[in-house]
């Protein structure tokens, strides 16, 4: 498998006693769409820094297409910040160029390129117009052509969909599907594991600094399957008030009449436990395949942040 | 010099800040020498002095025009494309002192050819001027971003930079000969930057003479804070 990035026990902190990222490994393949996945202050954007070059890592080998990080290898990665990272007093084609000039592009070459960006993020019409007049979802997509002006091989979206409404998500997601297709490699970060699971290939689920969780996204399920069994309970009576009986369990999604509970390694034991203390009230029981939502929000309870993950949602 | 290209190139189409950045440098000299009206070396080296004085307080507030990028995290982004930190600040003050030269040029221009003030200096006299205002615009634009970079919000940044032009340029003999400083504060003065360059100029305006030695010092001095000013601003993480 080849890669392009590779980082080995990387720690962060502003202080030795204060890390943000805890001996954090990472292997991205080449032609990926690598999900990272973990709640606000997990340490996804840090990470993401930390790969560019932009906060040096205290401890920890970094290396980009087999390379350590440089100067060379920074101008085959681009990078879409959460913040809008834009010039708001020069217009969109100005920005647009200014950021492909800084990787040394100039000229016809440069202008191809500044219209090729445009164009793929459908920006080209309003070329003349200022950043600060356009709207957020605009906004948004002048700072992905930002991002890809310098053709990077690698594209770094650090929640490019927060904050922004759902047709315009689309666009997004679906320009970012057009660059993979295109060859290049996504590392995609972001606290919404359905966004993840429609998108990417890998993902690495991150907290408090570390991840809990990483591979490919099948194979992880499937992993997450046989320690960690998730059993859809078809209820007679209302869920919610059921919950409490089965309050030692993590419920994971509650419905009207249904909900997934985790049911630990023992599973064949733990199942007939819950038949017992339903009883009559249980209509029928199946073991689900997880979702990565759930399974996110299960890993998330199991570490005791449920508080911080997704939480079971009512329908 | 990528990044110096790209600021030049942003200034350059901010038109009525430019003009800005031209015309208030003309006006403070114009007003200062009708009020002063020079006649001897003194009063030559209190208009030189306080021309820097207003130059200096214009470039250490211009360092406010970086806060937005700092806001948005644009400067790490601009950062990504030169990679070196220490290339990308060099880049950054390079471009204040570009601006800052051709304000100071343009007002020793305006001055000797429109006011007909002409300043008892030889070329050489006027590159060491020159390398003592460069010194002092790295310290002071230095320190600026270091300040906007410190604080958390765009009015704490524009307080701390306030306090920080007032201090060099007030305290430091700019805007006000030392001389006329109470005598408790005079002894303390003589730490700051500006303070030096007060006395370049002086000992350039009476004619260097025995004050070669004490020149030297002063330039090295100024040499030896700009480095350190440099070093603390790589450094810094903004807040």
């Amino acid at each position: 498998m080849r890669t392009v990035f590779r980082g080995e026990s990387i720690s962060y902190g502003y202080d030795k006693h204060q890390l943000i990222l805890k001996d954090v490994s990472i292997t991205i393949p080449d032609q990926s769409i690598y999900g990272i996945i973990g709640p606000a202050g997990s340490g996804k954007t840090t990470l993401a820094q930390v790969m560019l070059g932009l906060e040096r890592s205290s401890v920890g080998k970094l290396t980009w297409f087999n390379e350590r990080i440089n100067a060379s290898t920074n101008r085959r990665v681009g990078y879409v910040p959460y913040k809008k990272s834009l010039l708001y007093d020069l217009t969109v084609y100005e920005n647009v160029l200014l950021f492909g000039r800084l990787y040394k592009y100039s000229g016809k070459r440069l202008k191809q390129q500044v219209e090729q960006a445009l164009q793929f993020v459908g920006l080209w019409e309003d070329r003349r117009s200022r950043a600060s007049s356009l709207t957020a979802k605009e906004q948004q997509l002048l700072n992905i052509a930002c991002g890809i002006v310098h053709l990077p091989d690698v594209v770094i979206f650090d929640e490019p969909t927060k904050d922004i409404e759902q047709d315009m998500r689309e666009v997004i997601l679906k320009s970012i599907r057009q660059l993979h297709e295109l060859g290049v490699t996504i590392v995609y970060l972001s606290q919404n594991a359905d966004e993840i699971e429609e998108l990417c290939t890998h993902v690495g689920i991150m907290q408090q600094g570390n991840f809990i969780a990483q591979g490919k996204i099948d194979e992880l399920l499937e992993q997450h399957h046989q320690y960690c069994a998730l059993v859809r309970l078809q209820l007679a009576e209302s869920a919610t008030k059921l919950q409490a009986e089965l309050g030692e369990y993590n419920i994971c999604d509650v419905e009207a009449q249904a909900m997934v509970v985790e049911v630990n390694a023992n599973g064949e034991q733990e199942i007939q436990r819950i038949k017992s203390i339903l009883g009559d009230k249980l209509l029928q029981m199946d073991v689900v395949n997880p979702k990565l939502k759930l399974m996110y929000s299960c890993l998330m309870n199991r570490s005791g942040l449920s508080r911080y993950a997704s939480q079971p949602t009512i329908h | 010099m990528q990044v110096f290209e790209l600021y030049i190139r942003r200034l350059l189409k901010r038109r009525v800040l430019l003009i800005m950045l031209l015309l208030l440098p003309l006006l403070a000299s114009f007003l200062l020498v009708q009020i002063l009206k020079p006649s001897y070396d003194l009063e030559y080296a209190v208009i030189l002095n306080s021309i820097i004085g207003v130059l200096i307080c214009i470039t250490i507030s211009n360092t406010m025009l970086f806060y937005s990028d700092r806001q948005y995290a644009t400067d790490k982004r601009i950062l990504l494309g030169v990679h070196s930190k220490l290339s990308f600040n060099c880049q950054v003050v390079a471009v204040f002192l570009a601006v800052s030269i051709i304000q100071l040029s343009v007002v020793i221009l305006f001055s000797n050819l429109v006011l007909g003030i002409q300043l008892p200096l030889t070329v050489i006299e006027y590159s060491i001027v020159l390398l003592a205002y460069t010194l002092l615009n790295i310290i002071t634009v230095g320190i600026g971003l270091i300040a906007v970079n410190s604080t958390r919000s765009k009015n704490s940044s524009w307080v701390l930079l306030i306090m920080i032009a007032l201090v060099f340029a007030v305290l430091g003999g700019l805007l006000l000969p030392s001389d006329q400083l109470p005598i408790i504060v005079r002894d303390v003065v003589a730490i700051l930057p500006t303070y030096w360059v007060t006395k370049v100029v002086g000992i350039l305006l009476n004619g260097i003479g025995e004050h070669l030695y004490a020149l030297a010092n002063y330039l090295i001095g100024l040499t030896v804070c700009a480095a350190i000013i440099m070093l603390l601003l790589i450094r810094t993480k903004p807040e």
